[in-house]
């Protein structure tokens, strides 16, 4: 069994980098490896989204995160930079910058940088989704 | 090949003027101060981060260029940049921002290889 940690740059619907992410991380849990950290960066940060409607006949990858996160248990950051400045944030942001509403899912927590090089420290292996 | 073994290697390939590149120096910066000794790889359009003398305030931007002389303190002494690359987008190699090290034909897999950690941005 080994460790992983994911790096994820990539939105939702702009490209294959989140997806094929969230595959990874199925398959990796499914063939009892243990995901060590997410970090959502960059534009990743937009799958941590609690706004996020597809349409009816489109796979919804920012809920499919939420449901794998609670599901295992698993520690999902979004870098805290890169959020603010796409508008994705938790209830304390929201209110440290006096924004009118908070949108980050609850199974997902805000970081820095200094959790990812955690992660590539302790992680056996370490994947960098990009777009 | 030895400057990067065991080290983390960041490989860029977006311009001076996009998040990606800024990203790409943020995390550089943050994995020197965790003393990793990373080491940066331009590739493609990532090379105007050498450019000296930019003016990002022109274009509302961060001159990200003007971060690059600092690397060193932060313990990153290892820049690769791609020769074709500074030639497509017209980087005169005698005016740089910081002394680069040109990659060499089929290194960069080597570099990959030796790294502990390979990160695109």
């Amino acid at each position: 069994m080994s460790s992983f940690a994911l790096m994820i740059q990539g939105a939702p619907y702009s490209s294959g980098a989140a997806l094929s992410a969230f595959r990874f991380c199925e398959a990796a849990l499914a063939g009892g490896h243990e995901i060590y950290r997410l970090f959502f960066y960059q534009d990743g940060v937009h799958n941590a989204s609690a706004l996020c409607v597809p349409p009816q006949d489109e796979f919804h990858l920012p809920q499919a995160w939420q449901q794998l996160i609670r599901q295992h248990k698993l520690d999902a950051v979004v870098c805290v930079a890169s959020a603010l400045k796409r508008g994705i944030t938790d209830s304390g942001e929201a209110a440290r910058y006096q924004l009118p509403a908070a949108n980050l899912m609850a199974e997902f927590t805000i970081g820095g940088l200094g959790v990812w090089m955690d992660a590539m420290a302790k992680a056996d292996r370490v994947l960098n989704f990009a777009p | 090949m030895t400057a990067v073994a065991g080290s983390p290697l960041l490989i860029c390939r977006h311009s001076a003027w996009t998040s990606a590149a800024a990203a790409c120096l943020e995390t550089l910066l943050t994995a020197g101060v965790f003393e990793q000794r990373p080491v940066l790889v331009l590739l493609d359009a990532a090379v105007t981060l050498l450019i000296a003398d930019q003016h990002g305030e022109v274009i509302h931007s961060k001159t990200l260029a003007r971060q690059m002389p600092a690397l060193e303190l932060y313990g990153i002494e290892t820049v690769y940049a791609d020769p074709a690359a500074l030639l497509a987008y017209g980087v005169n190699t005698t005016e740089l921002v910081l002394p680069i090290q040109l990659l060499a034909a089929n290194q960069l897999a080597g570099l990959v290889a030796a790294a502990s950690t390979a990160l695109v941005f």
